[in-house]
């Protein structure tokens, strides 16, 4: 009765629209129409202007590491499968702190980095941190190749 | 701040009580709000039919809430509020409450956090905690707490250069506490450094001795007037200052301080005291750094001076340091959802009402309480915090 095991798929309705926004090669994310905010976590309205007029749009996707952390133990079975776990927090230049999963190279707090939306195995979008010593082509196709191996290389 | 908040007068905290904790539970969390309720009452002689007032905090209790529970009690109040600020509740209950016995629109508040804790049923909470949660961190693998605050804890270590070892400090200080509270969920299990160090890792730096465990159980108190407690003649504590502080720095990429560092300066005016006039401090310590970022926001070692702090400062009860957590704080009594952020101020009340028995600070007679809570994403978005002081006769 069980299905393959996917990471966690499910959304609000908002985060659903985030995976509708995903677009090749770019980090897509909320923006408001009105004061030109860029959010994350996707929220009802600007966190600044409070306008509701938002929209999902590409954004300048570097950043740089906060913290990172190997999740040794998670309650979501598939990465308890997987662990340790990367994933970090990332600074972006255009504003907003993600959490994203990190790639091993860049665990290190100040490892610029690119971040990228993708959907994962579960068809759901995430956040993937790449480094930036790969040029921006060369990092989105190795985000690419990451996802489509269901993140293993990751760990 | 313009505005500056009138003081407490005539306001009385008593009956702080805690139903003990329990690993788990088949029960509601109505049954531990509700025998908590009758603990309170019988510690200070109140009928039932006197409380007109509830304040609880429950996580576990939805679909129930405070009203509910007014027809599952029995209970006819006239003022109801339902705190769902997790760590920073308890304070905050404590505060509306005293206002409102102030202000005469009521005379007993019956202020309870509680929770129930079925098999599973930690899973379910963090899954599905918030809107951000389910959208931005479960799925990069941070369900539940661990995540974020080995995120906080990395941070404040590359920052501050804090050791492992420094947090073990607050974790063995706060076992030792327990081991003096028979009501603690590690009441009867030691811990040393090496046992500390070696423990299993759980997220990044974070291992096993720095989380809490997740239990059932309930900690509550009642707010009245001083006038009532008097009449009962029971010990009573009085609110020197309190204030509450949310979303506090919310450009910080991440949190390494909070709420506390907005009011301090006006907490410890509005009581007349200082950092050093506090005879004990109770912070919310799921997370030993949690501790660090409420000793150097409260003012008693400067930003980032909080390892050195507990490198040179006795933190047990009885070590004439600064007696930190005295029951054994969440880290070795237990987190009981909600009651988390009430059990620090209830072991206050009880320390200053002297009725900590095993673990009673020597001659306690003013203490400060802080309260922390609620990770909706990367961070904990409530502090609270209050000086309190043992009533006179």
């Amino acid at each position: 009765m069980t299905g393959k095991l996917t990471p966690p798929a499910a959304r609000t309705r908002l985060g659903l629209e985030m995976t509708a926004a995903v677009a090749p090669n770019s980090l897509q994310l909320q923006c408001c129409e009105q004061c030109t905010t860029v959010q994350y976590p996707p929220r009802e309205v600007c966190r600044c202007c409070l306008s509701g007029d938002l929209t999902w749009r590409a954004v300048e996707p570097a950043g740089t590491v906060m913290a990172s952390s190997a999740l040794h133990h998670c309650l979501d079975p598939w990465f308890e499968q997987r662990a340790p776990w990367l994933m970090g927090s990332v600074k972006l230049d255009c504003g907003p702190l993600v959490l994203a999963h990190l790639a091993a190279e860049v665990t290190a707090a100040g490892s610029p980095v690119w971040v990228f939306s993708l959907k994962d195995a579960s068809g759901q979008a995430v956040l993937i941190a790449i480094s930036q010593s790969l040029a921006l082509d060369q990092a989105q196709i190795r985000a690419q190749q990451l996802i489509l191996s269901d993140l293993q290389e990751m760990t | 701040m313009s505005r500056k908040p009138k003081p407490y007068q005539g306001v009385a905290l008593i009956a702080p009580y805690t139903v003990p904790y329990e690993r788990v539970s088949e029960r509601g969390a109505a049954w531990f709000i509700g025998r908590t309720l009758a603990g309170m009452l019988q510690q200070c002689g109140l009928e039932k039919s006197a409380v007109d007032g509830l304040a609880v905090s429950s996580f576990t209790l939805p679909p129930d809430s405070v009203i509910t529970l007014t027809e599952h009690f029995g209970l006819q109040p006239r003022w109801l509020e339902q705190i769902p600020l997790g760590g920073a509740s308890g304070v905050v209950a404590m505060q509306r409450a005293a206002r409102a016995v102030q202000a005469g629109d009521v005379e007993v508040v019956a202020c309870i956090g509680g929770d129930t804790a079925s098999v599973g049923g930690f899973t379910d909470l963090v899954s599905n905690f918030s809107n951000f949660t389910v959208d931005a961190a479960y799925p990069y693998g941070a369900a539940g707490p661990n995540a974020a605050f080995s995120l906080i804890t990395r941070y404040y270590m590359d920052n501050y250069g804090a050791t492992r070892e420094d947090f073990g400090r607050i974790a063995l200080s706060q076992r030792y506490n327990a081991n003096h509270y028979p009501d603690a969920l590690f009441y009867k299990k030691k811990l040393d450094m090496p046992s500390y160090l070696e423990a299993p890792p759980i997220a990044g730096d974070v291992h096993l001795f720095d989380c809490v465990m997740p239990c059932a159980g309930a900690d509550g108190f009642i707010v009245t007037t001083v006038e009532r407690a008097r009449q009962l003649q029971v010990p009573w504590v009085e609110i020197l200052s309190c204030a509450e502080q949310h979303n506090a720095f919310p450009e910080d990429p991440v949190q390494y301080r909070g709420g506390w560092n907005y009011f301090r300066e006006d907490l410890y005016a509005a009581a007349g005291l200082g950092p050093d006039d506090m005879q004990f401090l109770q912070t919310y310590d799921d997370y030993p750094v949690i501790c660090m970022l409420q000793m150097e926001g409260l003012g008693f070692c400067d930003q980032g001076e909080a390892p050195a702090f507990v490198r040179e400062t006795p933190l047990t009860f009885d070590g004439e340091g600064l007696p930190h957590n005295t029951s054994g704080g969440q880290l070795s009594v237990g987190q009981a959802g909600s009651a988390g952020g009430y059990l620090g101020l209830v072991d206050g009340l009880r320390q200053l009402t002297g009725r900590a028995d095993q673990h009673q600070v020597a001659g306690a007679e003013v203490g400060l309480v802080s309260g922390y809570g609620m990770v909706n994403y990367d961070r904990g978005l409530c502090t609270s915090a209050a000086i309190l002081q043992r009533g006179v006769l």
